[in-house]
């Protein structure tokens, strides 16, 4: 990267395709690696339930998960400046995902409880899931690609749900390992993007 | 759960998410698409859904096999986690209740 130098990068990385799409230089989608990102994470949230203390014996494992979310924003940071369109949706994802991954993190390094890394990451996830879902949908419902993305922002609502869920009533097992397998679900829901997308 | 249960689950997820992906692509492949075999480009290969889903059950392999293995190995009373405080009917609904920032440190070696 040192060798290709700042415009080099941006060269290459503008060479990304529009969205969604496939370039006829065959550059890479966007989509499948963050469902692919979502989906790992995920599971990885589900066997942090499964091992309890066990998972935690590692610091590393324990900030997996905020982590996640910080890279993917600069992630989304990388897809915003190389996309010519939606870049004003696109920047708004990465905030939220800043500041999901920001106040996870302080929970988990036991900065602050639960309760007020909700009172964040709750409005972003209700947030996100419009951005991702109506206000990023293009195309009538009829078309399955609009259909799609719809569907990853009911996936968003659905862990906004889940985190209500487990701030009115506590934390239990099941709500954790529901919560895992949501994220998973929002994974899968972008590979599936991808999968109507894209082409050979 | 007993822990010889839990190390199954958490061994199985990567494999699990391996074969999904291996089914989606022989469905696509075989099925929805098979005349698209000639037009595979690298670009397909990288980021193809049911590829990426075989390699991030790959990964997840390598990563939760050795946590089996320890979760097998631990006693019942080491896998339970602390319970937060639940509501009572004193407290009012929407003040919320702390989970202890401490019952993460005690998770700590």
């Amino acid at each position: 990267m040192a060798a290709l130098g700042y415009s080099g990068v941006l060269d290459a990385a503008a060479s990304l395709p529009r969205h969604g799409g496939v370039t006829a230089g065959g550059s890479l989608p966007g989509h499948p690696f963050f469902g692919a990102m979502f989906l790992f994470v995920g599971a990885l949230l589900v066997v942090e339930i499964l091992a309890g203390p066990v998972w935690h014996r590692a610091r590393w494992r324990t900030m997996l998960w905020p982590a996640s979310l910080i890279v993917s924003g600069f992630g989304m940071l990388a897809v915003t400046a190389v996309q010519p369109d939606q870049k004003g949706l696109h920047l708004m994802l990465v905030v939220l995902l800043f500041i999901g991954g920001f106040f996870e993190a302080r929970y988990r390094l036991g900065q602050i409880t639960r309760t007020t890394a909700d009172g964040f990451a709750i409005p972003a996830l209700i947030l996100g899931g419009f951005v991702i879902g109506p206000m990023h949908a293009s195309g009538p419902i009829t078309n399955p690609v609009a259909l799609i993305h719809q569907f990853v922002g009911v996936v968003c609502w659905m862990l906004a749900g889940i985190r209500l869920m487990q701030y009115r009533w506590g934390s239990t097992a099941a709500l954790d390992t529901t919560f895992g397998c949501g994220v998973m679900m929002l994974g899968l829901s972008l590979l599936l993007v991808q999968q109507f997308h894209g082409g050979h | 759960m007993s822990p010889q249960v839990r190390a199954l689950l958490i061994g199985l997820i990567g494999p699990l998410v391996q074969a999904v992906g291996v089914a989606w692509d022989l469905l696509e492949h075989g099925v929805f698409n098979p005349g698209g075999l000639e037009q595979i480009t690298l670009q397909h290969i990288v980021s193809g859904p049911a590829h990426l889903m075989m390699g991030v059950g790959m990964v997840l392999s390598l990563i939760c096999i050795p946590i089996a293995v320890q979760v097998a190995a631990a006693q019942p009373e080491e896998l339970e986690l602390p319970l937060p405080s639940r509501p009572t009917e004193d407290e009012p609904l929407f003040e919320g209740r702390s989970e202890p920032a401490e019952a993460i440190e005690q998770w700590q070696p």
